[in-house]
């Protein structure tokens, strides 16, 4: 008679509740509204009160950092559903096009007023660079929805461990 | 929401360590990036603090014809990073936008936390025949254009143009030859007036020839100038004609000579 095999392992989680995550994603709005719109608006404004040209324009950081807020706080609060990953792609994929938006404005040309002296700097590399972060992400995002659509619930232990 | 799942392991399913990795790797870069743009601002700033030094020109006549103007450019890097692909472009023309010459410098590099010389050397010709002979006669205003390029931090290419008017003070400005009439004894009084305004001694000689109008050399005479800058000159001296030699319709020529270089000035006529 054979020894009985070995029980398969069994993982719990615990996920926080629809409101209790709301009420985390409402705090968490405070520092990415900083960061994401605050910060830039700041920049941009401190430059046109010193008369120096912007490249990009107050309206579109304004508007492209409260989609990115928005987006993030969706995606937090729907982490424990199939929708964490579509969102994390939308979320990804946003500032990838923010990015490049950025990109195609990354050349900054100032003429100091009341001179002949031009300052040209380009930032474009720099920009590229940065946009491997969301290109991660939106991997990250690729590959979180194909889980979900495979084995529902198969990461829920191991993000809402108990 | 609560549950319990049953998976084959207690290690995390490979999709989800594949997204945990992606996203780990996400912010690493992230991070990577923000500190790497942080000690560039920083370089920058300390660069700001130590900007590139021009010395004092200086200007001469060279052997070649050219009046050069030399300098040199004191450049710091006390930041992190190297500026590469360092290129500096000068172009100057003269107030009626003829060319008279350039300089360009590199491209070079300079690694972080050092600092170098480079020479600087503008030659302009001065041939009587070139654009650039209104040098040595007519004060005038010069446009200067600057171009510099380089990239900093190895991502951020920067550029800088300047567009500058300098003042030129010609060594030999207005300078004019005025003929009187030949005397019975076959000479020719020539008066040569004009004033120093360059910032250097005009120091030798001025040889003169009077051409006749079919170009031959009717006679000649030397004059030793010593015109400390901002002083006149206005010297009369006879010029022994050949014989038969006849200077109505040819004109006078100079030249400026000194041990080192000769460079000819402008000719004027004579009615």
């Amino acid at each position: 008679m054979s020894a009985p095999s070995a029980p398969p392992p069994r993982l719990t989680y615990q996920v926080p509740s629809l409101g209790w995550r709301i009420t985390v994603a409402a705090l968490r709005l405070i520092p990415l509204m900083l960061l994401f719109v605050g910060l830039p608006v700041a920049a941009l404004a401190f430059l046109q009160s010193n008369s120096i040209a912007l490249p990009l324009s107050i309206v579109a950081v304004t508007l492209a950092g409260a989609i990115i807020v928005a987006l993030s706080t969706a995606r937090y609060i729907a982490k424990p559903t199939s929708a964490f990953g579509p969102l994390s792609i939308a979320s990804s994929a946003f500032v990838l096009a923010y990015l490049y938006y950025i990109v195609l404005r990354s050349t900054y040309v100032l003429a100091v007023p009341g001179s002949d002296f031009t300052v040209r700097l380009t930032y474009t590399n720099f920009m590229l660079c940065l946009m491997v972060v969301p290109a991660l992400s939106l991997a990250a995002g690729i590959v979180t929805t194909i889980e979900d659509a495979r084995v529902p619930r198969e990461r829920l232990p191991y993000d809402y461990p108990p | 929401m609560s549950g319990q799942i049953y998976p084959s392991s207690r290690r995390p399913p490979p999709l989800y360590r594949l997204a945990r990795a992606l996203r780990r790797a996400s912010v690493f870069v992230l991070v990577v990036l923000i500190l790497f743009a942080t000690t560039v601002v920083y370089s920058t700033v300390e660069i700001r603090q130590s900007p590139p030094r021009v010395g004092s020109f200086s200007v001469e006549f060279q052997s070649n014809g050219t009046i050069a103007l030399t300098s040199n450019l004191t450049l710091s890097n006390p930041g992190f990073y190297p500026i590469q692909a360092f290129t500096l472009d000068v172009r100057v023309v003269n107030g009626t936008g003829v060319f008279l010459g350039a300089f360009g410098l590199g491209p070079t590099a300079l690694e972080g936390a050092a600092s170098n010389v480079y020479p600087i050397a503008l030659y302009l010709p001065v041939s009587d025949t070139g654009p650039g002979a209104s040098l040595l006669v007519d004060s005038q205003y010069l446009a200067l254009s600057v171009w510099g390029n380089a990239t900093f931090g190895y991502l951020f290419p920067a550029g800088l143009s300047i567009e500058n008017s300098r003042h030129w003070g010609a060594p030999f400005s207005n300078l004019a030859y005025s003929v009187g009439n030949v005397t019975p004894n076959g000479t020719l009084p020539v008066t040569i007036a004009f004033q120093n305004a360059a910032s250097f001694p005009d120091a030798g000689t001025l040889q003169l020839s009077v051409l006749s109008a079919a170009g031959i050399v009717c006679g000649g005479a030397t004059w030793t100038v010593q015109v400390d800058p901002g002083q006149q000159f206005l010297q009369t001296q006879p010029v022994t004609l050949s014989p038969g030699c006849s200077p109505l319709g040819g004109k006078v020529t100079g030249d400026y000579v000194t041990p080192s270089f000769r460079v000819p000035l402008p000719s004027v006529a004579i009615p």
